[in-house]
This record gives C-alpha cells, structure tokens and sequence, in this order.
C-alpha cells in the first residue's frame, strides 16, 4: 500500500516533511484541502535556550511512507528528516480491521519503533458512505478507535484523531477537521522542538571539535546549513540567516588565525590556486552546484564566499533588506580580496579584478530585479559604492589588458585576455539569454578597445549620475575617469565630465587642477566643434595666471581667429574675458541738464595677455522718464561721498581661494551696546549685538559655486536692445586695466540706467549683463527761473538802491531782442542808469554785455543779451523805495497789467527796529505767458513820533525822528508846516545839532481861536553823509492832532492843618483841588453833549479822582467825586479832600484825574479810529503825568472804560451804563503836577537827656 | 622628478590652505604638467585620507595612496587640518609633518588668522622649506 513520492528539496520553499501511510486514495483526497488549510492558523513555538517565542505558519510536504526512506541512525540530513509519520484509515469494519489494517498498522508501527521515531499519528477517516455500506454487520464506530487506541496508543490517546466526514459540508465535518488540523499542527511543532533541539546539539558538538585534527569545515557547513534550511523551511529567515552570518564569521575567523599562522588543515583546499572567477550568482535560491563542491571539500575560497553570500542574499531578499544587500556585499568583495592575498593564494592577474566587476554587477542586478525604479532612485546612495568598484575593476583590467594605452593592446595584453576570458568559464544557463548580463559585459568589454571604453563611460556615468541624485560630493577618485575618457573617442561625455571635475576643484579651491582641467575641456570642445564653448573656456584660459604666456597667447589668438572667421555671432560672457572695476562720472555729481556734455569713464581690467583689437565697446542705456524733472542737484548731493565714482568689487581673478573666504559669509557687523542705569548712569550691562545676523546666519548653498566668474558655460545672455548706448569704436584693450572715455547721450531729461556692457571682436561679442552695483545718472531740465535780490542787505527806503537780477536761463535760449517788462510803480520807481553791464556766466564767465533799459510811463523794459540754455544771466538795477509819507492812504490802483496793485504796507520787522516795506515787482518775462512776481523788502531808516506838548494854553509840537538804520545821515532842513489854518504860526524852537535820535519842537501860535484840529507835515532832507547836497532826499512825515486846545485847568493846593504852618505827618491836611474851564464850548463837545442837555446853561460832567500810587498820601474819606460843569470861560469848581501825608519830606502831591463822565444816554461810544493809534501810542508827557498806570493809555485808545465805583473793566457797547471817558492829551492841564510840600515829621514826645560833665 | 618632494595642507573644505613644492638642489624649475599633477595626486587621495583617519589613532597615517612611484602619506592635526605629502622616498616624512604640526599650531594661535584661510605668510613658508630640507631632501 505504500507508494513513494520524491521529495523535491528545489522547490521554492522548503517544507517540512510529513510522511504519510496507510490508505493512499483516501490520503490523495484529502490531501489537497489538508495541504491548504493546514498553514492556515498560526501556532505559537516555544522555544529552548530562552529564545523568544515566534507565531509560525506550518507548511508540510507529504509523502508515502517507506521503510527505506526511514533515517538512518546517525543521519543528520534534516531537511528528509520526517517530522509526523500519519497512518490514515477509513476502516470501520471490524472485520477488515482485523484481518488487514491491524496487521499492517503494527508493522508501520514496529518499523517507527525501530528507527525510534516517536512522532507519528492515526486517523481515522469515517464516512456516512461507509456506515450505510457496511449497516449489517456494523459495530459501534467508536469501537474501531477504541481498538486502535487500545492497539497503539497505550498511553497516548490523542495519538489517534477521528475525521468525520471530511469530504462532506457540515458543521460536523467542519469541526472535526479543525480538530485535525490543531492536533497535525501541535505534534508537527512537538516533533520540530525535539528534533530541532537534538540537532542543535549535535551541530555544537560538532563545532566544538573544530580544534580536532581532521575536523573539516566543510561539514561542519553542511550541518549548520541544515538548520538554516530548516528555519528558512519555517520562514524564519532572521534565524537562518544567524546560521549562515556565523558559519561566516567561523570561516573568517580562520582565515584570519591563518593569515596570524594558525593554519588549520582543511584550509589546504582554500588555499588551491583560483581557476575560476565567474563572479557571484544570485539568480538562483541555492546555488547546488557550489554546494556540491562544498561538501565534497572541493570548493575554491570564491566558491564558498560566493555561495555563502548568495545564500545571505537570498535571505535578506526574503526579509526586504535590499540595501543591507548592497552594503554586505561590498564588504564582502574587498574582504574577498584581502582573503585571498592572507592565504596567498596564487590567482591569475587581473583574475579578481574579474571576479570582482562581474560580483558588483550581479549584485546590482539582483537588486534592480527585486525593487522598482523609484525606490532603486532613491537608494542610489547604496548602489554608487558598487558601481565605482566596478568601474574602478574594470579600469585596472583595461589597463592590464592594454585596452587604455594609446597604442592599444599588444600580443602580451591579448594572451592575457584570452587567459581571463578562459576563467570565467561558459555563461550560466540562466543568463545565457539576457543582453545585458555582467558575464556578456565583460567579455565584451574585453573583446575590443572601443567596447571598453563605451562601458567604461556608461558605468562612470552611473556613478556621476547616481552621485548627484545622492547628493554626495563628487568623490575625487572619480575625477580620474576624465583622463582616460579625455584621451580617447568620446569628447562629448568627457566634456560633461571634466565639466564636473572643474566644478569640484573650483568650490574646493584647487587652481593648478583647474586650469589643466579647462585645457583638456578646450580640447574637447574644439572636437566636438562647440565653439562657444570652446570660445569661453579659450577665454578663460587665456586670462588664467597659472598657464605659461605661450599658451595664454594661444588660446588668445584662438578668439581673435575665431573672431574672424565665424558666420554667426557669439555671445560670450565679459568676465572671462575683462572685469570692469570702476565707472567714473564726469561731472561727478553724475547728473546734468539736458544738452549738456556727461562723460563716463570706465575702468576695464582686460584679462588677456596681448592687447586685443575691439571694434565696439558699448553700454546699453536703460531709460526712465519718470523721475525726469526731480532737480537733478538735489538728487545727486544726497548720494554717497563720491557720487561719480562706482567702484565694482571683484573677487579673486585667479580660481583661487576666494571661494572658501566667500563660502565663509560675510563679515560680522559688531556693535556695542551699553545699558546704563537711568538715576546714576552707571553700567548696568554691556554687550556686543551682530546687526547682520540674518546674512550671518542664512544658510549657505554649497551645490552652486560662488563665483560666477569662474562658470565655464556662459550664462544665458540676452542682449537687450537698448535705444541709446555709450558707444566707442575702435578700441584697444592693453593687458592690464585700461581707461575708456565714452560721452553719456543727455537729450531728454530723466534718469539713464546702465545696464550692459558689450565688446565686439569681429563675430564674437563679450556681454556683461548686469552692471552690478546698478550705475545711474540723472538729465534734468530747468526752468528758466528769475531771482531779484538785493546787492547788499538791508535795502534802506528813500535811497537808490541796487537790486541784483539773475537769470537762470534753464532749457530756455534768450534770443537777441527778449525783454523783460517791469511794470512801474510810484512807490518804486527804477532809476535810469548809463551803462548797466549784464554778465552771462556757465559758471565761468562767458560774455559780457550791456542791457538796454527802456522806460515808457507804465513799465521798463530791460532787452536782455542772447544767453544759451543753462546759463546764468546777471545784471545789477537801481531802484528807490520812495517812503511812504504816513497814514494817508490813496485810493486801490490797477497796474498796467491789470493786477490790482498792492500797496505796499509797512509793518514792523522783529530782526530790526525799521520799518519793513515790502514792494511787489510784476516782471513779464519772454518765456512765460505769467508774470514773475517778486518781492523785495525795503526798510524805513527813520523812526518818527510826535506829541502835543502843553503849557497852560500854550502849545507845542514835539517830532522826534529816529535813525534806526545802521547807516549815517545827515539831515537838513526840518520844517514842520501846517495845512488847513493859515494863521498858524509855528516857531521852531530848534537848534542845529545832529543826533542819533532827533528832537525837533515847535511851538504853535494862533491868533484867534485855538484850533482844534491840527493837520501837520513834517518834513526833512537827508543823505548819506558827506554827500553833495544835490544828493539829499526829502522824508515827510505827516500826523494829524485834534483837540490840542486846553479845556480845562486843574490846580491843587495842600493846606495844612489849622494852626500849623507845615503839614505834619500823620495829620490830616486838606487838598483843594480847583477844577476851572478855560474855554467856551466848542463845536465838537458841543455836539457830543447835545443831548443831554437840550436847553439852559451847557454843562458837562467830569469825574475827579485823587489817587495815590506812591503811598506817600492817605485819602480819607471820598477819593473821587463828580461835578457838574458850566460849559462857560472861567467856570471854576473847588472841591475839598481830605488827605494825611504818611512820611516826612517834600513830598509830590497825590495825582488827580479828571475825566469825563458820560451818562448812560450817550449810547454811541467815541470810538477811536484805530489807525490814529499809531500817533497817539506815544503818551505826551501831560498824559503820563495824568494816567499813573502805564497801560491806561493804551486802554483808553482803545476804548474802553472804567465804570464808576467798582473799576471793573465791562464791556460797555449797547449797555445803558454811565461811563468815564479820558480827556485827549493837552485838553486838561494841571498846574500842580510836579509840585511839592513840605511834611514834618510828626511831633517828637519823647524826652532826650543831655548829660553834661 | 625623482627626489623632489611636494606638501600641501588643506582645510575643512578639501581647499588647500598651504601648498609647497620641494626640488633638490640643483634640479630645474619642475614642468608646469607636473605642478598640476601633485595638486591632482594630492587631490585624489584625500578620500583615502577621508577613510583611514577614522581607523586609526595615530595622526600621522603612514602612506594612504600610492601613485606611479609616488607615495601619498599623511597627517591629520587635531583640528582635522589634514596635511599631504607626495613624495617618492618615505624618509623622515614622520619628523617633518610633526615639525610642520608644531609649527602650524603656532601660526593658527595667531589672531588674525583664519582657520581654512589660505597661509601667506613668508615666515611660515620659510620655515617649512628648512623643515623640508632638514628632514626630506637631507
């Protein structure tokens, strides 16, 4: 009944081994379903030496049973071992049980015994079928279990598991199977725990003999594999690769204790001479052919590493640690290597080299097949090792091989080819089909010079490329490619090479490299016919420092020859070829009008060793309108020190250093702070802040070399067609720094940008493009602008005076016969001069011409000379300011040009004493449809007052004329003359001296009535002394006095007391005051009083007041009084007050006051014309006699009132209250103002003793 | 070209900070190709120079890279300034680095320089250059 079924080890995972007896049909139906299900659930496996417990998936392979086929003792072949032995019946037939099954259990049981394997299990199999079949005779199922277990299982019942109905859909049937699977996979994880454990025992036992002679290694391999077979069988790769990492690290330990002397004797095999070097091979989970030659202790070191690692591969790949593939294996090749040299073994040359490109490409191979392109991407950090050791292998065989000389290789070289191809020995079977397998590359790359190098490159391209997309620095080893791809076939690729070869030692610094590298870059480029390329690196070259002038020169004609022969135009950076270092503006304010002449000169540092022919040199203009018309002057004051100058930095010439002191950042902008304490300014703390932090601190790009200059391919350049340009031609650029003087375009006004500089050599174009820091400069256009101010300050009124007119023309040309067109005023009439000389300056003086002046009776008119645009025009003009005469005013007159003429008023200026007058001028000028209005401020160099002086009823005119000017004047002729009154008769009382301030009186003299009204002219001739008398100027000075005439007297006496003769102080004296009209009533009261008293004797009002501001006198009793007084001559009032001087001495008598009291009827107020204020300010010295407080003068002009009693200040307009008015100055006339009487002290009681001896 | 001797220091960056070429007495001025190829020999080894600090304690690193009959040796100061020598004879390249370290410590205490800058100093150079004589071309 049992059949045998091989057991296939190759498959793709490796199963534990069931074996199975007794019914094959029934197994083979149920076999499927069993296979399935039984992986399903997982079991935990507890495990020995305290290794963590693991939840595994049981698969099983199932065979027949055999009794054969039954290890052997001392077999340790576990990967055949069976794990579960199964009987399986569907017996229910006691019958049958008896005669057949029984007998045959009993014998697989004994042969089981025999070979003292424990584990093994019955099932029974019923069936409903089998039931129904066999009705008749049927015993109770459980019978034949009970038989069985009876049988069989003495002390192990659940040896024998009953399946009811496996083929049936039922609960039933369902559970019964889930019973067997627990219990299959129970004793299948039973047996595993035992056997394994029995194994592990075995394979230490084992190891710990490796000291005994004849231990192999070998073996020893071969045992711990099995256990790595058997976890992998279990999935438990991490396990199984455990095994194989320590059966490497065994082996590794011996080579090394070989290496140190310790040899051990089965390395004798190891140590046979290499033969084959075909690489690693991980298309395959178990390589048998190596394993084979393993066990057989035939195998070569590669051999055994490579079959060791592409068993450690194989596992990382289940465990999806590709990248950890990658690294070991680059371990493992370098180790391999070293290996081979400790045991010196004797290889062929170039052999390894072999062994290891073909390794490197497998293992690449393997890892590209197991992860998709993105992932293999974003690993390539890992891969980029493999690859430079391949190339790096496959550069030492194209050496070997003669595959790199220029020569190419000789019969040495191909005999050992030949030799190298022999040992990789015939391509493997798995490959064989592929294009691209690592065994074809080779061989291929072998074959011929050309072959070599294509695969040379494309590996060195990988790498490249792989180390930009790892973001690693181009590892300088790799440089090395572009030596051997330089000097063969494919510029293009070495081109791209060398161009990151120059790219690395620029950041780094490394000038020699450099520049070598850039010649073979020129090389390059001239082969591949890149010529603008090849124009730039020429150019580069050509100003590099380190090369011999030979070469400098040559690459220099290579331009200039290229120059002249090109079709195309080339654009080619400036920096290669020249630096600008500085732009200087002449002017240096960088801005003029427009028109005028701007140079610029530049500063060009030429790179090149001979002096070049330029035939252009241009700066394109960039312009702008819009800030056109700013003053270009302001704008240019308000720029850096040196405005005209714009020096450029430039970094290092040579690829030199410059780039790490850049890569350093810029430089700390350190300053101190302090922090005082507020109360006593000491130093609380003190510190130092960085102001740049935020350059300081930014981050630093290290992929973009920091120096454009040094950028082999020319930035992308777009020459902006600019209108306007700074152009010169034909230039010749020195080596060396070199000064070109181009002349800025100034037409339109606005603000000119520089943008780019270009130099043309024939074809080939050198373009800056950008002009860093930006270069500006400013056109700006001026309106023609008029100023008049006076030659000399201050411009005194009454006097010719010269007035400086200047003229900046601005845009505007004055063309012969432009006038300007003055209108006249009376108040400042321009005086006709013979030759009035006009100076036209740009700054310097250009010309000078004499102005016509014509006068007509309305306006003068100055023709002005032909002035070009931007000039400056001047000429001088007298003009008098005449004075005005006083407070008459004439009527609004209309200039000429119709403007209503301003009349200029005087008002007085806080810097100076004089008087301001500010004349208005209205110039009509050529270029403009509006007149020029201008202002010039005169000043009065007189001061003039006047005042009444009385004396009773005498009357005297004070005028007192001061200079206030800074200038001496003589005067002559004082008159002071009188309108109205004829009869007048003024005396002068004047003598003849000069003065600063000028005292002139005059008394006035009538016939008949006194005048009341006084209409007065001053007037006087002066001059600046020592002046012809032809030269004096007359000055008036016009008033108007009203009421001058004495109306009333006041005459005070003091009486002492009764029966004293002199006052005595502290005692009441008397004062009677006697108050007495002078004259009739006048017209003028006459009408102010008219009201109140219609009929009968006129009288008036006045109010009296004695009032001591000195303290010298006590009032008692009523200070002040009223009295009612006839308007007739001689009317006299006495009143009576009683007064106590308080001190001793001449004392003044106490002031009295008199004013007028209106009553309340008298609505209308006088109110003072406010103009008259300014000849009444001054306070006669009546008045000052009258009013003891200073300002009542000033109250008074203005109106206002004291009300009676109180002295409270109340507004007194439209309110029905009496009110007091003062009396003009020289209407009241005291006689006792500045009298005096004498005071005794009071009477001394006291008793003086005189003591005599 | 045999004989002569070329040291160059280089800073953090892989710039070179001091570079230095010694001829024995009497030889000629060495070709321009050959200036360029110590720089690139140097250059190439400093990822050699890269790897073997870290395996060792030392800070002279014995020959790191070896080039045609060049030997490429190198030392490695404190502050991982990393000093190359090419040189063909391999005598007394232990004393003169440790000379060279001395005497670029003193040099790098010196306030106004700035460690990665490039040397320009003449006292320096001289210095070296009797140091080169004394242990290399002697």
């Amino acid at each position: 009944l049992t059949t045998h079924e091989s057991s296939d080890v190759t498959d793709e995972r490796l199963r534990p081994l069931l074996r199975s007896a007794g019914d094959q049909g029934l197994f083979t139906s149920l076999y499927t379903s069993l296979a399935q299900q039984l992986p399903r659930e997982p079991m935990e496996w507890r495990r020995t030496y305290g290794r963590a417990p693991k939840m595994i998936h049981l698969e099983a392979n199932f065979v027949q049973f055999k009794e054969e086929l039954l290890p052997k003792e001392g077999n340790k072949a576990l990967l055949t071992f069976p794990f579960l032995h199964i009987y399986w019946t569907d017996c229910c037939d006691t019958e049958a049980y008896k005669s057949t099954v029984k007998e045959d259990m009993t014998r697989w049981h004994n042969s089981l015994r025999a070979h003292s394997s424990a584990d093994w299990v019955i099932i029974v199999v019923e069936t409903n079928d089998t039931k129904k079949k066999n009705k008749t005779n049927i015993l109770p199922r459980s019978s034949i279990v009970d038989k069985i277990r009876s049988d069989f299982c003495n002390k192990q019942n659940d040896r024998c598991v009953v399946l009811s109905d496996p083929l049936k859909d039922s609960s039933r049937s369902q559970e019964s199977w889930n019973a067997l699977l627990l219990k299959l996979r129970t004793l299948l994880l039973m047996s595993f725990t035992k056997n394994l454990g029995r194994f592990e025992d075995d394979m230490r036992t084992l190891r710990e003999k490796r000291t005994q002679p004849g231990w192999s290694f070998c073996e020893y391999f071969m045992v711990q594999e099995e256990l790595a077979f058997v976890f992998e069988m279990l999935q438990q790769f991490e396990d199984a690769l455990v095994q194989y990492d320590e059966l490497d690290a065994l082996f590794t330990q011996y080579v090394l204790n070989f290496g140190a002397g310790d040899t051990a004797n089965w390395l004798g095999s190891f140590c046979a001479p290499v033969r084959s070097w075909s690489g690693l091979l991980l298309r395959r989970p178990i390589d048998m052919e190596k394993r084979d030659g393993i066990q057989r202790g035939e195998a070569s070191l590669l051999d055994l590493r490579s079959y060791l690692f592409s068993r450690q591969c194989t596992l990382l790949i289940f465990l999806l640690r590709p990248w950890e593939v990658t690294q070991r294996a680059l371990e493992l090749l370098h180790n391999c290597v070293q290996e081979l040299r400790l045991l010196e073994v004797s290889v062929l040359e170039g052999a390894l080299d072999c062994w290891v490109f073909l390794s490197c490409l497998e293992v690449l191979h393997r890892i590209e097949g197991c992860c998709d392109p993105a992932q293999l991407a974003a690993n390539c950090s890992h891969t980029v090792g493999l690859w430079a050791y391949a190339t790096d292998k496959l550069k030492s065989l194209g050496e070997l091989c003669g595959l790199v000389s220029e020569k190419g290789p000789t019969s040495e070289d191909l005999n050992r080819t030949v030799d190298l191809l022999a040992g990789l020995g015939d391509e493997r079977p798995e490959t064989v089909s592929s294009l691209q397998s690592p065994y074809k590359k080779l061989k291929e790359a072998l074959s011929s010079v050309e072959a070599f190098e294509r695969h040379y490159l494309v590996s060195g391209g990988v790498i490249q490329q792989e180390e930009h997309e790892a973001g690693i620095l181009v590892s300088k080893r790799n440089l090395k490619f572009i030596k051997i791809a330089g000097r063969k076939g494919d510029p293009e690729r070495a081109e791209a090479f060398l161009q990151e070869a120059v790219k690395s030692y620029t950041s780094e610094g490394w000038s020699l490299p450099v520049t070598h590298t850039r010649k073979q870059i020129a090389e390059c480029q001239k082969l591949l016919g890149r010529t603008e390329d090849y124009l730039q690196t020429s150019a580069l070259l050509a100003g590099d420092g380190n090369l011999t002038t030979e070469e400098r020169k040559h690459f220099c004609q290579e331009i200039l020859t290229f120059a002249g022969s090109l079709t195309h135009k080339v654009t080619l950076s400036m920096a290669v070829f020249s630096q600008l270092t500085r732009l200087q503006f002449r002017p240096a304010t960088a801005s003029v009008h427009s028109g005028a002449v701007l140079e610029a000169e530049l500063t060009l540092r030429c790179l090149m060793p001979v002096s070049v022919r330029i035939q252009q040199l241009a700066v394109s203009i960039h312009f702008d309108l819009e800030r056109a018309g700013t003053n270009g002057r302001s704008k240019g004051a308000s720029r850096a020190t040196n405005p005209g100058t714009v020096e450029f930095s430039q970094a290092d010439p040579s690829a030199g250093p410059a780039s790490s002191v850049a890569a350093a950042g810029p430089p700390l902008e350190l300053d101190e702070i302090q922090d005082r304490s507020p109360s006593d300014n000491s130093l609380n703390s003190t510190g130092v802040v960085c102001k740049n932090t935020h350059l300081v601190m930014r981050r630093h790009d290290t992929g973009s070399p920091p120096d454009t200059a040094n950028c082999v391919s020319p930035p992308a350049l777009t020459v902006k067609d600019g209108a306007q340009m700074l152009k010169v031609q034909d230039v010749t650029l020195e080596p060396g720094n070199n000064s070109i003087t181009f002349t800025a375009p100034s037409g339109q006004p606005g603000t000119y940008t520089l943008r780019q500089l270009y130099a043309t050599v024939g074809q080939v174009q050198f373009v800056l493009p950008h002009i860093y820091p930006s270069v500006q400069y400013e056109v700006y256009s001026q309106e023609p602008q008029l100023t008049v101010e006076p030659l000399s300050e201050p411009l005194l009124a009454g006097l010719p005076q010269t007035v400086k007119f200047t003229l900046l023309t601005g845009h505007y040309a004055v063309k012969k016969g432009d006038a300007l067109q003055l209108s006249n005023t009376d108040t400042m009439p321009i005086l006709p001069s013979a030759s009035c000389p006009a100076r036209i300056t740009s700054p310097a003086l250009v010309g000078e011409s004499a102005l016509s002046i014509q006068s007509s009776e309305k306006v003068t008119s100055i023709s002005l000379p032909a002035t070009p645009p931007y000039h400056t025009l001047e000429f001088h003009l007298e003009v008098l300011c005449i004075i005005p005469h006083g407070p008459d005013r004439p009527a609004n007159e209309r200039l000429t040009n119709g403007e209503v003429r301003h009349r200029p008023r005087s008002y007085s200026h806080p810097d100076t004493p004089m008087t301001a007058i500010d004349q208005r001028m209205s110039i009509d000028c050529p270029w403009s449809i509006y007149s020029t209005l201008l202002a010039l401020t005169f000043y009065i160099p007189f001061k003039t007052k006047h005042s009444v002086l009385s004396a009773g009823n005498r009357k005297y005119i004070q005028v007192c004329l001061q200079n206030v000017s800074d200038v001496n004047f003589t005067l002559a002729e004082m008159q002071l003359t009188e309108k109205q009154h004829e009869l007048l008769e003024l005396q002068s009382l004047n003598t003849k001296t000069q003065q600063h301030s000028l005292f002139c009186l005059w008394e006035v003299r009538w016939k008949d009535d006194p005048p009341s009204c006084l209409q007065c002219v001053f007037s006087a001739n002066f001059s600046p002394p020592k002046q012809d008398v032809s030269t004096f100027k007359p000055f008036h000075y016009q008033f108007q006095l009203e009421r001058v005439s004495t109306l009333y007297s006041v005459r005070a006496e003091i009486l002492p007391p009764a029966g004293e003769q002199h006052c005595r102080c502290g005692l009441l004296s008397g004062l009677e005051v006697c108050i007495t009209r002078l004259t009739e009533a006048t017209e003028g009261e006459a009408a102010e009083d008219s009201k109140t008293d219609a009929d009968g004797p006129k009288s008036t009002k006045l109010m009296y007041e004695v009032a001591d501001s000195s303290s010298n006198w006590a009032v008692c009793g009523r200070s002040s009084g009223m009295v009612s007084m006839p308007m007739a001559a001689d009317a006299a009032h006495k009143v009576r007050i009683e007064v106590m001087p308080l001190f001793a001495g001449h004392l003044p008598f106490p002031k009295i006051k008199v004013l007028k009291y209106l009553p309340h009827t008298a609505a209308v107020a006088i109110q003072p014309d406010p103009d008259s204020c300014v000849e009444n300010d001054s306070l006669s010295l009546l008045d000052k006699a009258l009013d003891d407080q200073g300002d009542t003068a000033s109250i008074r002009s203005r109106g206002s009132v004291h009300s009676v009693g109180s002295g409270d200040q109340q507004p007194q307009r439209g309110v029905a209250m009496p009110r007091l008015e003062p009396f003009d100055a020289g209407q009241v006339f005291n006689h006792s103002h500045t009298q005096q009487v004498l005071v005794l002290p009071a009477t001394d009681d006291h008793i003086m003793e005189v003591n005599a001896t | 070209m045999s004989g002569s001797f070329y040291f160059v220091m280089v800073g953090h960056q892989d710039n070179p900070v001091f570079e230095m070429e010694f001829l024995p007495a009497g030889k000629p001025e060495s070709k321009d190709d050959h200036r360029h190829l110590n720089q690139f020999i140097a250059h190439a080894a400093l990822d050699l120079v890269d790897e073997n600090m870290w395996l060792s304690n030392n800070m002279y690193l014995k020959t790191v890279d070896k080039f045609n009959e060049w030997f490429v040796s190198a030392f490695v100061t404190a502050g991982h300034i990393l000093c190359t020598a090419l040189d063909s004879s391999l005598y007394g390249i232990k004393n003169f680095f440790n000379d060279v370290y001395d005497l670029y410590i003193k040099f790098a205490m010196n306030p106004f320089y700035e460690i990665n800058a490039p040397i320009r100093s003449t006292a320096f150079e001289r210095k070296v250059q009797f140091l080169g004589k004394k242990h290399l071309l002697s």
